[in-house]
């Protein structure tokens, strides 16, 4: 049964870093990208980490032609143990993983987000 | 009776009896220096209390390898063999030479040598070109004037390189390697003058430690080569490494792919995990084979790391710690023959693909 959390206000959250509040017994974090907030728990799925205190950068892919790029429209969140990168988008890895962050369900209720957990 | 399982043996070390048989591939000036001052280099550094060589091989008239008719007795008629790569012998020290042009003339009066007198002479033998890889242009010009020959199939180059193979300077050589079908076997051997360490901490104290940690080479080479990218550039690179054992390649595997999750941006041209770039582009010689007291233990390593199907036969004849194919099937399991001793090592020679 999830409970609905009050986070804070929504123009307290910054694009590039997350904010982490306890809610319950839980630990959650929140940001911007691209303007609508990403919620997650704090918990790295890899080995429990409180990813949400890791690094948020822009994505490195190669292309066809093995030519690098870096992509900060598509950031990955770095977490601060191990380093294993997420996507902010789609919660996945690098590599081929059953691993994903641990999004959560939210609502704006006016200029204030209240989290589901 | 069933069938014997057919046989191929990726490591047999030829060599000629003397100097003076490569006398007829060799130009000025190289000539006159090899008859002078030989190659120029000690063949053996380290001190062992044993022979390097099973003594019972040896000729009459020359060094153990270097004898058609005691080969075919001892090893092609007797166990049988069906193909013999043949790996050479102290040829492979060319690349621990100081120099370039030198090595480089005699690795290439050792190819013609080889087809000549030893490819002739059986249809079982296929060959590993010998390279100076210190002079890669030339290394790369040999595997382009030999690679089409029906019956060459590899190159045969050091373990321990003075950079990594990985390095864009061995390029030219393995992407000859890769456009000819050749497999790039990897062998140890002793150090010469140019060699690098043979280990991080120094040279080995003596034979003993030296032949207990050949591994350490193949396992920089094997690390770089995959995170290099070499393997996107060149698909069809094949890397056997001979002689340097293999439980090794399974640590890896688990180091690598854990390390890579993290650190996979400084290995941006991969598209895959690195174990998989393992699996498909590295075969490993189980000889000299690992003798657990229980011999079962070394099929549940294998398994563990899933290594079976990378797993090809060499003896290693005439060397002292050659191993015949029924004492290797003491500790793998008869499920494993046909892919250990034939399958495995057919699907990557070019010989069993397009037939002579």
């Amino acid at each position: 049964m999830k409970t609905r959390h009050y986070f804070g206000a929504l123009d307290a959250l910054q694009e590039g870093q997350f904010s982490i509040r306890e809610l319950g017994n839980r630990s959650v974090g929140a940001t911007l990208h691209q303007g609508k907030p990403v919620v997650m728990l704090n918990f790295c799925p890899h080995a429990g980490a409180p990813i949400c205190r890791g690094k948020i950068t822009a994505s490195q892919y190669t292309d066809a032609e093995y030519q690098l790029h870096l992509d900060a429209e598509h950031p990955v969140l770095r977490c601060p143990w191990h380093g294993w990168e997420f996507s902010l988008e789609s919660g996945g890895l690098h590599f081929e993983s059953r691993l994903r962050l641990a999004f959560l369900e939210y609502e704006l209720d006016g200029t204030d987000l209240f989290v589901w957990i | 009776m069933p069938k014997a399982q057919a046989i191929i043996d990726c490591d047999v070390h030829n060599t000629y009896r003397s100097q003076t048989e490569l006398y007829p591939y060799l130009a000025e000036p190289w000539l006159t220096r090899l008859k002078e001052k030989g190659f120029g280099y000690p063949l053996e550094t380290f001190y062992s209390n044993v022979h390097a060589k099973r003594l019972d091989a040896k000729p009459e008239n020359g060094p153990a390898g270097s004898d058609y008719g005691l080969m075919k007795t001892q090893l092609l008629d007797k166990l049988p063999i069906d193909y013999v790569v043949l790996t050479g012998e102290g040829i492979s020290g060319l690349s621990y030479m100081p120099d370039a042009e030198y090595p480089a003339a005699l690795a290439s009066a050792y190819n013609q040598y080889l087809v000549e007198e030893w490819l002739s002479k059986d249809e079982r033998f296929l060959g590993s070109l010998h390279l100076a890889i210190q002079h890669p242009e030339a290394a790369a010009a040999e595997i382009y004037r030999w690679g089409s020959h029906p019956k060459v199939v590899q190159v045969s180059i050091p373990a321990a390189t003075t950079l990594p193979l990985a390095h864009p300077f061995y390029r030219p050589i393995l992407r000859a390697a890769a456009e000819m079908d050749l497999v790039v076997a990897l062998h140890f051997r002793q150090p010469g003058p140019s060699a690098p360490d043979m280990t991080p901490v120094g040279m080995p104290f003596n034979y003993l430690d030296y032949h207990t940690l050949v591994s350490l080479p193949y396992q920089a080479q094997l690390v770089m080569l995959v995170s290099s990218g070499v393997f996107e550039e060149l698909p069809n690179l094949k890397v056997m490494m001979m002689e340097g054992g293999f439980i090794w390649a399974i640590h890896l595997m688990w180091r690598f792919d854990k390390d890579y999750k993290a650190l996979h941006r400084l290995a941006p041209a991969l598209r895959k995990l690195p174990s998989e770039y393992i699996l498909q582009h590295f075969m490993f010689g189980v000889q000299p084979i690992y003798e657990p007291r229980e011999a079962s233990k070394l099929q549940d390593v294998i398994e563990a790391g899933g290594l079976q199907h990378n797993l090809v036969f060499g003896s290693d004849y005439p060397h002292w710690d050659a191993d015949e194919p029924d004492f290797i099937r003491r500790y793998l399991p008869t499920a494993w023959d046909s892919g250990i001793f034939y399958d495995n090592a057919a699907s990557w020679f070019k010989s069993f693909k397009h037939p002579a």
